[in-house]
């Protein structure tokens, strides 16, 4: 699953309409925009927790979440989002936003960060880079306060090692490293200005320039979506060793062998290791309850079972 | 076990450099010399190598696909007591040092991918600081000292040219020995100093081409490691041969068989010092978090037996391998210079 995370709707727009998201209208405190299919799918289950073929819980495979402006905003909407669909280590993040730009950068617009730094704190932050892009990377200071044109003078003395600055980017990174890890985090962003001077007044007009600006780098960012999409699938086909009929058959034995806790570990241990050595333990499984050897009348009897199991795949 | 994502940077496509490296003359022209072979790298200006290093709920499998270099100077305590699971080889002195932090190579039953919370590389840069630490103990003992252990360092010899400095640093210095372990294949033993004193040990880990295919990714073959310790021989260097850790596999004694074959046949046996034997172990707490990480390693979600924290094969198996081995070995070896793994190392 891809969480998007992005701080305004105009920067997400354009990326709402690309993928064909739909916007959840049971969700109130945060704006959340999901693929239609998922929509259906959890109409479909009346409201209740519906269940894939494995008994996992349902999860759209992408969901795109507006959090509102600046660092508390942002963590506050991270937070849920990600404690709501339960994120977990196949799971991947991409922030992505608009920043101003601090220092020249030969006219680039679309920058991946690698180095996030926390004004208010002074801590930095690295998001891992492991994904292979043309992007050009930049470092962030994420504060709290929309920059100004004279601030940005002041910046360039304090921060001068930080191309860009931007209202969430550390905020997101600190937030979903409660439940993420930093090779599961991006950050995109947009430069949209070198500081909004003070007399900007026109809302409408700004988020038009907003969504431009994304709308001219949406085919790299697609791109990178599209890369953490396929990491993530991946990552889920590769936690999951065992299949739905292993799965079946290890709840059978562990309940007919009536196993106790440690026992039913190791009889797990035992199963996984044969799946990935190729030994064909279901087999095995099969013969001891054609011998009568399952179900066991006892744990004593079970011990025996976890016996027979463990010399088949391990010695 | 690999992901086989296509679109994954390449190792060191990313440099995180220490402020405190690029502040000093020194270090930041060995900094310089290391950078200088990867031109299309990202530099990225770091506080601390903690700071990148010991974040919180990293995956040590995910970094090491695309692999990033930390370059930093170390501080703290920088030669350690040997520590209990490794093999003394006999000596009294025995002491680690760590002049970089993890490895090229990509062995899944790996101890790092376990003991550290990341899988990028860390160079430190200060190797003249652990030599007057090592200065140090000599002036009380001798010392005998691993330098490649949480690493290997011929894999990046080029690099950083450390196991050359290493054995000029051991031929000047006569109370030390060190061992130099690596699992590199067809090592080039004419880029390294003469070892005038014998003291500086090649200490090669082997395993049937099956451990090396399945488990020892990025290593050199069975066949490259034979030729390097044909070289390191014939370079006139001190070589070990490490049968440690034996990997069990299905059939496993047809591929040691098979590697013992080879090994005895090209290889002239008289002349290696010593070896060492010993199955898979590893601290329960390493094998858990490596249990996380690689759902998918068979070698990681073998059902060990845990004694007192420690995981190993079972008692029958440990014997039956190690005796197995202890015993093809005698044929060649004299059994003083056979050192086993035993109870009483732990």
């Amino acid at each position: 699953m891809v969480f998007i995370f992005t701080a305004l709707y105009p920067e997400a727009k354009p990326l709402i309409k690309m993928f064909g998201l739909k916007k959840r209208a049971d969700m109130t405190r945060f704006q959340q925009f999901v693929p239609e299919e998922y929509l259906k799918l959890m109409a479909g289950a009346d409201g209740e927790d519906s269940g894939d073929s494995k008994g996992r819980r349902i999860r759209p495979e992408m969901v795109l979440t507006i959090t509102g402006v600046g660092p508390i905003n942002a963590s506050a909407a991270v937070s849920s989002v990600l404690t709501e669909y339960d994120a977990g280590s196949a799971d991947q993040l991409l922030s992505l936003g608009t920043a101003a730009m601090l220092h020249k950068h030969d006219g680039k617009e679309l920058f991946l960060l690698n180095k996030l730094l926390d004004q208010n704190s002074d801590r930095c932050f690295y998001p891992d880079m492991l994904v292979e892009t043309a992007i050009p990377e930049a470092s962030v200071v994420t504060g709290s306060q929309v920059l100004t044109e004279r601030a940005v003078m002041f910046l360039d003395m304090a921060a001068g090692d930080y191309e860009l600055y931007d209202m969430e980017a550390a905020a997101v990174y600190q937030a979903a490293a409660f439940y993420v890890g930093p090779h599961q985090q991006s950050f995109l962003r947009v430069v949209t200005d070198s500081g909004i001077s003070e007399d900007v007044s026109d809302v409408k007009i700004l988020a038009a320039h907003v969504t431009d600006s994304v709308e001219r780098n949406v085919e790299q960012i697609l791109d990178y979506v599209e890369k953490l999409r396929e990491i993530s699938a991946k990552e889920e086909e590769r936690m999951d060793i065992l299949g739905v009929p292993e799965k079946k058959a290890v709840e059978k034995v562990i309940r007919d062998a009536h196993f106790s806790k440690v026992m039913q570990d190791q009889f797990t241990q035992y199963v996984k290791y044969g799946s990935l050595s190729g030994i064909s333990w279901m087999a095995e499984v099969e013969r001891l309850y054609e011998e009568g050897v399952l179900p066991t009348v006892d744990k004593r009897n079970g011990k025996k079972v976890l016996d027979v199991i463990r010399n088949i795949i391990s010695e | 076990m690999l992901s086989g994502t296509s679109f994954l940077n390449k190792p060191f496509s990313h440099i995180y450099v220490e402020e405190k490296v690029l502040a000093d003359r020194d270090y930041r022209e060995k900094a310089d010399e290391i950078m200088k072979h990867f031109p299309k790298a990202e530099i990225i200006k770091i506080d601390h190598y903690k700071d990148v290093f010991n974040r919180h709920k990293q995956n040590y499998v995910k970094q090491h696909e695309s692999q990033a270099l930390i370059l930093a100077v170390k501080q703290g305590n920088l030669v350690y007591p040997g520590a209990e699971v490794c093999q003394n080889m006999g000596h009294k002195h025995f002491y680690y040092t760590s002049c970089m932090m993890n490895c090229l190579f990509d062995c899944e039953y790996c101890y790092l991918k376990g003991m550290y919370p990341s899988g990028n590389m860390v160079i430190f840069l200060n190797l003249q600081d652990i030599f007057k630490e090592v200065e140090t103990l000599l002036s009380e003992h001798p010392v005998y000292l691993c330098v490649s252990y949480d690493t290997d360092l011929l894999a990046i010899e080029t690099l950083t040219g450390y196991v050359s400095e290493w054995i000029d640093f051991a031929a000047s210095h006569p109370g030390l020995t060190i061992e130099v372990r690596t699992k590199a294949g067809n090592i080039d033993f004419e880029r390294l100093p003469a070892d005038r004193s014998g003291r500086t040990i090649f200490a090669f880990t082997l395993s049937p081409d099956y451990v090396v295919e399945h488990f020892e990714h990025r290593t050199g073959s069975l066949g490259g490691r034979i030729e390097s310790i044909k070289r390191a021989l014939d370079s006139g260097f001190t070589v070990r041969m490490c049968f440690d850790p034996m990997i069990y596999c299905p059939d496993w004694k047809t591929e040691y068989g098979k590697m013992m074959d080879r090994i005895t046949s090209e290889i002239p046996m008289d002349r290696v010092n010593d070896v060492s034997v010993g199955s898979f172990r590893l601290s329960e707490e390493y094998l858990k978090s490596m249990r996380r990480n690689m759902p998918d390693s068979a070698v990681v979600q073998y059902p060990y037996q845990n004694d007192h924290g420690v995981y190993h094969y079972s008692d029958k198996l440990t014997e039956e391998m190690e005796n197995w081995m202890v015993g093809r070995l005698r044929e060649f070896v004299p059994e003083d210079r056979i050192f086993r793994w035993e109870e009483q190392d732990r």
